[in-house]
């Protein structure tokens, strides 16, 4: 399956995901279970990919640079609340240690 | 100011109703919506970036956008993409992270149960966080239901709008930054955000540091399974933690 169909796939069962529960006409009602785990599901799933990411990203620059990027973004964002700042004060922190390094 | 009450005999026949007319319901949606806009622009451009740096088709990194609508969803398609992974893997993962919508499609439904079909549909596409929480806030108010249809399509139209527009910016400027940036890390930096202001609950913070064992653990597992490994064994730890318990 080529990359644009795997998108075009994902995107189908994204919408009927969307439209589930519409033709019921809101005469379902969820386990208390269920809902949590449908809102659990999403920082699980990216505490995944960012850790895939950040292992990925290693390759080429070692492993300190962008382990402490990352330390000083999830502070910044922590901080903040904003999921942005961990991009706006990590790279920045990534850069400065890539230049120290390579000096 | 006037009575507006229709009991009472000084009132005029002929006064306008007081009720906002549907234009100015697309707009006050459209208003709320506008809070929401500079976040969601930037993480477009994040979005936009990622698709243009991945080792994919730019036109499939750009159709997550029209096609998945949800940008959890859309990065976690691109980066399995980028990664090799096989499609099974790229959709299971996408529809795990857009369960939730199945919640707020349920609970808007009763909202949508008198609308026609093709609104339905429309309605159901343009659904997402943020024009759940738009949409969702106007329907709770008492009163004319016409005009918190239109509420919702104002947010959630101009929210579709904005998000494509990032995306498409930021694809075609994601293209031309130099390698020596390492760009590569913007998505994890971004998705490391969004995790720790999701960790207020012990069940959360235990489900997270399961997903990240499991995650460096299955680096190597065969079909790029190792992140939907770390999203079910995070989930199990989660579900099992109570909530109530430091």
């Amino acid at each position: 399956m080529t990359a644009v169909a795997t998108v075009l796939v994902a995107g189908l069962g994204s919408y009927l995901l969307r439209l589930s529960m519409v033709g019921a006409g809101g005469r379902i009602r969820w386990l208390p279970q269920i809902e949590r785990a449908a809102h659990l599901v999403v920082p699980m799933t990216f505490a995944a990919l960012a850790t895939g990411g950040i292992l990925a990203s290693t390759g080429g620059i070692g492993i300190v640079p962008p382990i402490a990027a990352v330390g000083a973004g999830a502070v910044s964002a922590q901080r903040t609340g904003r999921p942005y700042a961990a991009i706006a004060v990590g790279m920045p922190t990534l850069w400065v240690l890539n230049a120290l390094v390579g000096a | 100011m006037l009575a507006t009450t229709a009991a009472d005999p000084l009132i005029p026949r002929d006064v306008p109703d007081p009720r906002p007319t549907r234009r100015a319901d697309l707009v006050a949606g459209a208003r709320a919506m506008a809070a929401w806009l500079p976040g969601i622009a930037a993480y477009g451009l994040v979005v936009g970036v990622s698709a243009a740096r991945a080792d994919m088709p730019a036109l499939a990194g750009w159709l997550t956008g029209p096609t998945i609508y949800g940008g959890g969803a859309q990065v976690a398609a691109i980066d399995l993409l980028d990664a090799g992974a096989a499609p099974v893997v790229v959709v299971a993962t996408v529809l795990a992270v857009n369960a939730r919508l199945v919640v707020y499609s349920a609970a808007l439904a009763g909202f949508w149960r008198t609308t026609s079909r093709r609104w339905r549909l429309l309605a159901a596409y343009l659904l997402v966080d943020p024009s759940f929480a738009v949409g969702v806030d106007r329907y709770r108010e008492p009163g004319d239901r016409v005009g918190a249809h239109a509420h919702y399509l104002g947010g959630a139209g101009l929210l579709w709008i904005t998000w494509l527009a990032a995306i498409t910016v930021g694809a075609t400027a994601g293209a031309r930054l130099p390698g020596g940036l390492h760009l590569e890390l913007v998505v994890p930096l971004f998705l490391v955000g969004e995790v720790v202001r999701r960790l207020s609950s012990p069940a959360a913070r235990r489900g997270c540091a399961a997903a990240v064992v499991v995650a460096v653990a299955g680096t190597a597992a065969p079909l790029h399974l190792g992140p939907v490994a770390a999203i079910v064994a995070g989930l199990a730890v989660a579900l099992t933690t109570r909530e109530d318990r430091r």
